[in-house]
């Protein structure tokens, strides 16, 4: 698979997980404008990138798959389960395509039908003016203004800040926005109210909106009211903007400013009712009467003539100027004037009337479709295109230079040929920059019709004597935005047509763009191992001392190895806590991948249950997130399948018909607990005990000693199932205990509790990083050992009179707190200690179940070591839970206390 | 320097960027007679806009194509309305 390849399938995955979460919040909460524009975004660069690989079905599903979504963003069908349902059916068979792209088994001939077949599905949903049927979670339609004949996307209602800044505005700016508004037929109205903060992350509202495409105007206002004190840096202004910009540049111009602006969609006739009084006014007025009966009866060149007369005779700063140089702007494209003049005509009393007055029979797509600004969709190439080839432009511009990897020109090659459709041969940087090169020339001279086109209303009014007073006599509709709006009428193409990469929409946003790198997983973890390696080289250090002391007879060579380890010590510290945060990732990596899993599996079970996670910025090492994906996966199973009950029982019981499993994750001292409860109907522990003696785990008269609690821990023995029916979601009997197994490997371990018609809860302790453990060593009968830090509680020396007896086990008090002991030489198989000793070492650690007292030898400090699994005949051996390098060569088994404990 | 502070009036020049917006706040709170030269003023941040529409400023010379200032112009005058309507 080329490198090019492998990092789109990369980057599309990213996009694909992030879009099919989007979706499940969609289905959850309901519509929300914010998810459809991110799901938007994720499929429609996905669908970009695949065409550049010409892979015809995956870029046929992306693309209807992005149509559909943007219906959805125009509000033009409602949201609907089903319509959910089938746009992630599509996301899942993208991702199928993704994985046989990545194992090299693609026939893109058999991914055809399944292409068709799902994009069908997908477009069937845009054919269809009647909402499909399933759970409805359509969008909020009380703002909708009800859209009149013709016009085929509702609008938000005009909201209440903007209809006053518009009726705040002087008549001569309201006229020039509402001609520009007839021009665009769609306008984004923004209320931008930037953080109080963010200044200090580097931004620049006022800029950001001035640089807004298709800036028509804004306005600024300090809030009303400011909050604690008025610092200068802090921000307390409200910005009103209006853009004439398609959907797509402005959502990617104000992507860095999430949940800092209002967006609403408004319409010409949105601004025609907010001018239709003064429209009116104006008609009456003497010197249009001419106009007013012309615009009734007579064709475009004679109103162009009206008007041009009349601004030749009035003040350019007056409405009525304004006014007439508006419509005779609007005379250049006929459609336009059309709908106009049935606005004014179909309500004579605008000012009265509610209804939005457009003609029947002008569509805005035939107003679209007239526009002479419209470039043809297949001409010129894509916003991606271009952006790529731009950036192997730079590339070879710096291999030219001498200054970069001549290895990359293959990469560059291909690229380039697949943007051109050029044969892949093997071109030099010179010959592959003329390619470029030439490549533009063309595109500029496909473009060059349209741009005169495009520019040719502007020319005519800069030529035109009056048109060049135009511009002074706009109000507030700024000249400051002039110069952008100037830009956007030129530059502005139809709405959903990938826009040429011009001035305008190459100019530079405020945007902070974080600077990260992507690097393969494998030289992190490589870089990991070295650490290991240098922690080991370091620990050999002190040995090395001693050596010189007492073989060597150096004192001071002795103390120069202490004291370069000292520093050597502190800089493996420090790096090896650097390379441990490049590995730190937070667990929503795996929390995203849960809500599709309950939502299908509560489907499947005809359950009802919700999804609550927190905690989902809680950071671990990437690796031990991994391997904990699967044992979550059978909690999650396990909760849905046996834990909720079915809605009728639910409500039976009294309890709510939806059930509610939580996900928690809890960063506690160096180690993240994950806890997974339901509300469900809780484990019977005599059921436990009765299933357990059935199946031979444990005798009978284990099955009248064991109390509630040691049967709860049952459902952790090997081969043990509480299914009475087995699916195929859980109940095979591997879970629980291939749960417990994957958490020990990973150095942690799980606790349980439940309560019969309560519910049940799951508690993962895990180490934070599962490359550098710190232990404590001690040493019995002359032999090393070690113990996790992490449960190492205190160390205690006591008198032997000092240790009680109760029945047969040996006790000790510690602060008034009974601790039982446990002689390690018993457990480990050495011969019990019978010489007296005035002190014996006592080591408290804690298991998960209280604290315990292992009777040792002698302590010994704690050290950083890199633990290994157990390998070959010791790998099935689980009292210990690895083994480590020490510096001096020696091996130290890491004592695994809960296993050890649990063998006698 | 961006800003030059003079008795009366401070003269803004080419790109006054966010660092400045305090000195400028002092400034003008010290004195609110005190007027704005924005003739020169190429680009200034939110900030220091945000000062100017806090204090109500008096501009003593806009710059050339002041039709683009106008949106400062009506903030600074609602500024003005506010404190007259509402002192």
């Amino acid at each position: 698979m080329s490198e090019l390849l492998d990092t789109f399938i990369g980057e599309s995955r990213e996009n694909l997980e992030s879009a099919s979460q989007e979706l499940i919040t969609l289905q959850t909460n309901g519509y929300d404008a914010k998810a459809v524009d991110t799901i938007f975004r994720d499929i429609h660069t996905i669908k970009g990138s695949s065409d550049l690989f010409d892979i015809k079905p995956l870029t046929r599903l992306a693309h209807a798959s992005e149509d559909l979504l943007d219906c959805l963003r125009a509000s033009e069908i409602p949201f609907s389960d089903e319509l959910g349902d089938v746009l992630l059916e599509s996301f899942d068979q993208i991702s199928t395509f993704f994985d046989e792209l990545e194992a090299g088994t693609h026939q893109l001939s058999q991914w055809e039908g399944v292409s068709a077949e799902l994009a069908g599905r997908l477009r069937n949903f845009m054919n269809t003016t009647d909402a499909p049927s399933g759970n409805e979670a359509t969008q909020p339609v009380e703002n909708a203004v009800e859209a009149p004949a013709g016009i085929a996307a509702p609008v938000a209602a005009l909201p209440e800040t903007a209809a006053n800044w518009l009726s705040s505005m002087s008549d001569t700016a309201r006229l020039t926005l509402f001609f520009k508004s007839q021009e665009s037929t769609r306008l984004h109205y923004f209320h931008y109210t930037p953080d109080a903060d963010c200044f200090f992350r580097g931004e620049d509202p006022f800029n950001v909106s001035l640089a807004t495409p298709g800036f028509i105007t804004h306005t600024i206002t300090r809030k009303s009211h400011v909050e604690g004190p008025e610092d200068v840096f802090l921000c307390h202004l409200d910005i009103l903007l209006l853009s004439s910009a398609d959907w797509d540049s402005l959502s990617s111009h104000f992507a860095y400013y999430e949940g800092q602006y209002e967006h609403t969609q408004i319409s010409a006739e949105q601004v025609y009712q907010q001018c239709a009084p003064l429209i009116s006014q104006i008609l009456n007025e003497e010197e249009v009467e001419t106009l007013a009966q012309a615009l009734e009866n007579e064709g475009p060149e004679q109103i162009a003539r009206i008007c041009n007369f009349v601004c030749a005779s009035t003040n350019p700063d007056s409405a009525v100027w304004q006014f007439c140089a508006g419509i005779e702007r609007l005379t250049e494209n006929p459609a336009m004037l059309s709908a106009f003049c049935q606005c004014l005509f179909a309500t004579p009393d605008t000012a009265q009337t509610e209804e939005t007055p457009v003609a029947d029979d002008v569509s805005e797509e035939s107003i679209a479709e007239a526009a002479p600004t419209q470039p043809a969709e297949s001409e010129g190439l894509s916003e991606n295109a271009l952006a790529m080839l731009k950036q192997q432009e730079t590339v070879l511009i710096r291999l030219i230079d001498g200054r970069g990897n001549q290895g990359a020109l293959a990469s560059i090659n291909l690229i380039v040929s697949r943007i051109l459709n050029l044969d892949i041969v093997d071109r030099t940087p010179e010959d592959l920059l003329r390619v470029i090169a030439s490549e533009g020339e063309q595109n500029d001279s496909q473009e060059a019709p349209d741009a005169t086109d495009i520019q040719a209303p502007a020319v005519a009014d800069t030529e035109a004597p009056v048109a060049s007073e135009q511009a002074a006599a706009i109000d507030d509709v700024s000249a400051s935005a002039n110069k952008p709006v100037a830009e956007a009428t030129q530059a502005e193409p139809a709405e959903a047509k990938p826009e040429p990469v011009s001035e305008t929409s190459a100019k530079p946003a405020e945007r902070q763009v974080p600077r990260t790198l992507k690097v393969n997983q494998e030289k992190i973890d490589y870089l990991m191992d070295l650490v290991g390696e240098l922690t080991v080289a370091k620990n050999s250090l002190p040995y090395l001392a001693r050596q010189a002391e007492e073989d060597g007879g150096s004192r001071k060579l002795s103390k120069q190895i202490k004291s370069h380890f000292t520093i050597v010590n502190r800089l493996t510290e420090e790096l090896q806590s650097a390379v441990l945060q490049i590995r730190m990732v937070p667990v929503s990596h795996v929390f995203q991948r849960y809500p599709r899993l309950v939502r299908d599996l509560a489907r499947k079970l005809n359950k009802k249950i919700e999804l609550e996670m927190q905690g989902e910025d809680t950071e671990f090492d990437k690796n031990l997130i991994e391997s904990l994906s699967e044992p979550l996966i059978h909690l999650l199973r396990n909760s849905i399948d046996h834990g909720i009950e079915a809605p009728a029982d639910r409500l039976a019981a009294g309890k709510n018909e939806s059930g509610c499993i939580q996900l928690i994750a809890t960063p506690q001292d160096d180690n993240v607990v994950i806890e997974i409860r339901d509300d469900g109907k809780g484990i019977d522990p005599a059921k436990i005990k009765m299933l357990a003696y059935q199946k031979g785990v444990i005798t009978e008269s284990q099955l009248e000693s064991i109390n509630d609690e040691e049967a709860l821990q049952l459902i952790f023995a090997p081969g043990f199932s509480t299914s009475e029916q087995v699916s195929d979601l859980s109940g095979r009997g591997v879970g629980m205990d291939a749960v417990k197994t994957m958490v020990t490997q990973a150095g942690g371990h799980i606790e349980m509790q439940s309560e019969v018609g309560k519910g049940t809860q799951f508690r993962l302790v895990l180490p934070q990083t599962m490359s550098v453990n710190r232990v404590m060593m001690f040493e019995v009968n002359e032999q090393m050992f070690g113990v996790s830090m992490d449960s190492v509680v205190e160390t205690v020396k006591v008198r032997p009179d000092e240790i009680q007896q109760i029945k047969n086990h040996q006790v000790l008090v510690i602060r008034d707190k009974l601790v039982p002991l446990h002689d390690l030489r018993e457990y480990l198989g050495f011969e019990l200690q019978t010489q007296n000793v005035e002190e014996q070492s006592i080591l408290v650690v804690n298991t998960g179940n209280g604290d315990m007292g292992l009777v040792i030898d002698k302590f010994h400090e704690g050290i950083d070591v890199i633990q290994k699994p157990l390998e070959g005949v010791m790998a099935g051996y689980s009292h210990f839970s690895g083994t480590a390098l020490l510096g001096d060569g020696r091996v130290l088994l890491i004592v695994n206390v809960p296993e050890l404990l649990s063998c006698r | 320097m961006p800003i030059i502070y003079k008795q009366k009036v401070a003269v803004l020049d080419g790109n006054c960027e966010v660092d400045l917006a305090e000195e400028l706040d002092a400034w003008l709170a010290e004195n609110p007679k005190r007027q704005l030269n924005l003739k020169s003023l190429t680009h200034a941040h939110t900030a220091i806009y945000q000062v100017m529409i806090k204090h109500g400023i008096s501009v003593s010379v806009w710059p050339a194509d002041d039709q683009d200032w106008h949106w400062l112009k009506v903030a600074i005058d609602s500024k003005l309305y506010d404190e007259e309507t509402n002192p």
